[in-house]
């Protein structure tokens, strides 16, 4: 991706067909803490009497209901199409199979053609067929579920094992959010971690972007490279420090915030409580309602409520 | 050859961290290689303390629009599966989501589309000094990393058999998609890193449920037990019914987040720490398991 983006890509990042605002959830880095911070900001957010929905992208490691200890309960399943092959309508011309750059079609004999590769679904095959001989079949990709625990609703997605179609099924996964949004006062989003297209798919619409880091040299390697990609997409943000007493370089990770311009949060230390709530699987801010890490989450739910919410 | 490839669903439980040390400990007694395949965020050279020798560009197929020759019908918008084109005056192609599939190119009417190679990430030749690293980086929010992944395997090979290496040791990418399963392919033995915490076992069952699709011995090792938090013990069910050996137990060690402020590894760093004593006995054992 170049560094700099047509304006309409830019427009296209921040349209969202709902006027609920979105605060996403971001890290780079694996581990860094996002679900935490998501999971807390998303409970301080309903405790305050929103109407709050958390979205969890992260289909591959999908950990929220964990981190609140809520049961995954009924799901329904996310699909992509595959080619299926009507052999009696088949003119053995061949069209599909030159047209499938995965090269996915094999014809064992005449008239006669098999899916053999991992298709990713693109259908370009229908579109050459001129006998109607490909039908649209599908297979499973992921399960979305939709769990509500009072004033909070959660949004989740797990990829099926094997299957690689995470941006599809965030995509998915978003819609369905989005479907719903009109019910929330505020939508939080969790991505998952590394730099691939599927943090854009999950940030795309997001109004602040929370970017968690902590001070280590891995941890301050992927902020930088974090708030380059939000550069890109001109999208508000900033940076709460988790795990501060990291050996690491504050100056070093201060130094990367002022070069994107992006502002500092009041953060957090190694905090036995949070994770602690973590193991139980309770929102820490539900668990130790006067801990320090609930008074951080509270106020960060309180400051960006002042800012985007009506 | 052997290739060791260190996998844990979870992110941040201490995959590279144990991928590093296990590669110090066993260049003690072999010729190691090092692979990045972690490749949208690659930071296996900062915690090995590796310096890049040599930058190789890599590419994917994506779509692009003459527009001189586009007439703004926007038929490729309709069929794009992978919401990689916008539409408005005329098409634009958001090359992070494309997948080179060229089903926009079959039904544009007047041929303005083409797909061709883009360069979209890198493959890093790097030196720790005691071992070569191949390491993959993806550009910032592209896609194709499956493609990458396989070059940084390719090359992590070809260095190894340069220096008649006995062992490739893999860091993976977290997650259970394509990253991670081009990364395990091929692969003689898989470590699955996990911590005493229910997300990582959450999602430690995820991958071992992946795993399970390709006949790879893997064995399992619990990461940073003895903790305040730790709590989840024994290893659930599923772990035994897999048959996956619990290969170690490293407990909590504060030397560990030291060395990697230091970018060095734990193993070289604190040679006596508990980490590094764990790590050497899990050495042996794949030693034992795979020459």
């Amino acid at each position: 991706m170049s560094r700099v983006l047509r304006p309409e890509v830019i427009r296209w990042f921040h349209a969202a067909p709902f006027a609920t605002p979105v605060i996403g959830v971001a890290g780079g880095k694996g581990g860094v803490g996002k679900t935490a911070v998501a999971v807390n900001l998303a409970s301080s957010f309903a405790a305050a009497g929103h109407r709050t929905a958390l979205v969890d992208c992260d289909v591959e490691a999908p950990d929220a209901l964990v981190f609140l200890g809520l049961p995954p309960g009924e799901g329904v399943q996310a699909r992509v199409v595959q080619p299926e092959f009507f052999l009696e309508k088949c003119t053995d011309c061949q069209a599909c199979i030159q047209a499938c750059r995965r090269h996915c079609l094999l014809r064992p004999a005449e008239r006669t053609i098999l899916l053999m590769g991992e298709c990713s679904g693109c259908e370009a095959c229908f579109l050459v067929c001129p006998a109607e001989a490909i039908h649209r079949g599908h297979r499973g990709m992921g399960t979305l579920r939709t769990t509500t625990a009072g004033r909070l609703t959660v949004f989740s997605a797990a990829l099926e094992p094997g299957a690689e179609e995470s941006a599809l099924l965030i995509h998915a996964l978003m819609q369905r959010a989005a479907a719903a949004a009109e019910q929330f006062d505020v939508i939080v989003v969790d991505t998952p971690s590394g730099l691939r297209h599927t943090v854009i798919e999950a940030l795309k619409g997001s109004a602040h972007v929370l970017v968690v880091t902590e001070p280590t040299p891995p941890g301050i390697h992927d902020l930088d490279r974090l708030l380059s990609l939000l550069d890109m997409f001109a999208v508000r943000r900033s940076i709460f420090i988790n795990r501060a007493d990291l050996p690491g370089s504050m100056q070093d990770l201060r130094e990367v915030a002022d070069r994107h311009a992006t502002p500092v949060e009041t953060g957090l230390r190694m905090d036995d409580q949070l994770m602690e709530s973590s193991r139980r699987g309770v929102a820490a801010v539900q668990l130790f309602p006067q801990s320090l890490v609930a008074r951080t989450f509270t106020g960060l739910a309180r400051n960006l409520a002042g800012e985007y919410l009506p | 050859m052997k290739e060791i490839v260190v996998l844990s669903g979870k992110g941040g439980v201490g995959r590279s961290a144990l991928t590093v040390s296990l590669g110090a400990v066993l260049a003690e007694r072999n010729t190691v290689v090092l692979a990045d395949t972690n490749v949208a965020a690659p930071n296996l050279h900062l915690i090995a303390g590796a310096v890049a020798e040599e930058v190789v560009e890599d590419w994917a197929d994506k779509a692009a629009v003459d527009y001189d020759l586009c007439d703004h019908c926007l038929k490729c918008l309709d069929v794009c599966r992978f919401s990689a084109i916008i539409g408005g005056e005329e098409p634009i192609i958001l090359n992070c989501f494309c997948e080179g599939c060229g089903a926009c190119s079959l039904v544009c009417p007047v041929d303005a589309i083409t797909v061709r190679p883009v360069v979209n990430g890198r493959l890093n030749i790097l030196d720790a000094g005691w071992c070569r690293v191949a390491a993959g980086e993806l550009d910032i929010g592209e896609s194709g990393s499956g493609r990458l992944v396989e070059a940084v395997r390719k090359r992590a090979r070809l260095e190894a058999a340069r220096r008649g290496a006995g062992f490739i040791v893999i860091d993976g990418p977290p997650g259970t998609g394509s990253p991670a399963i081009a990364a395990m392919k091929g692969a003689d033995y898989i470590i699955l890193v996990t911590e005493p915490t229910p997300a990582a076992l959450h999602d430690l069952q995820r991958i071992v449920d992946v795993v399970a699709r390709y006949a790879i011995p893997a064995g399992i090792v619990l990461n940073r037990t003895g903790m305040p938090e730790a709590g989840v013990r024994p290893m659930p069910a599923y772990i035994r019914e897999k048959n996956h050996d619990l290969l170690a137990e490293i407990p909590f060690d504060p030397l560990v987040p030291a060395a990697l402020a230091e970018g060095r590894p734990v193993a070289d760093a604190f040679p006596d720490a508990p980490f590094s004593r764990v790590l050497r006995r899990l050495a042996r054992t794949m030693e034992d398991r795979l020459l």
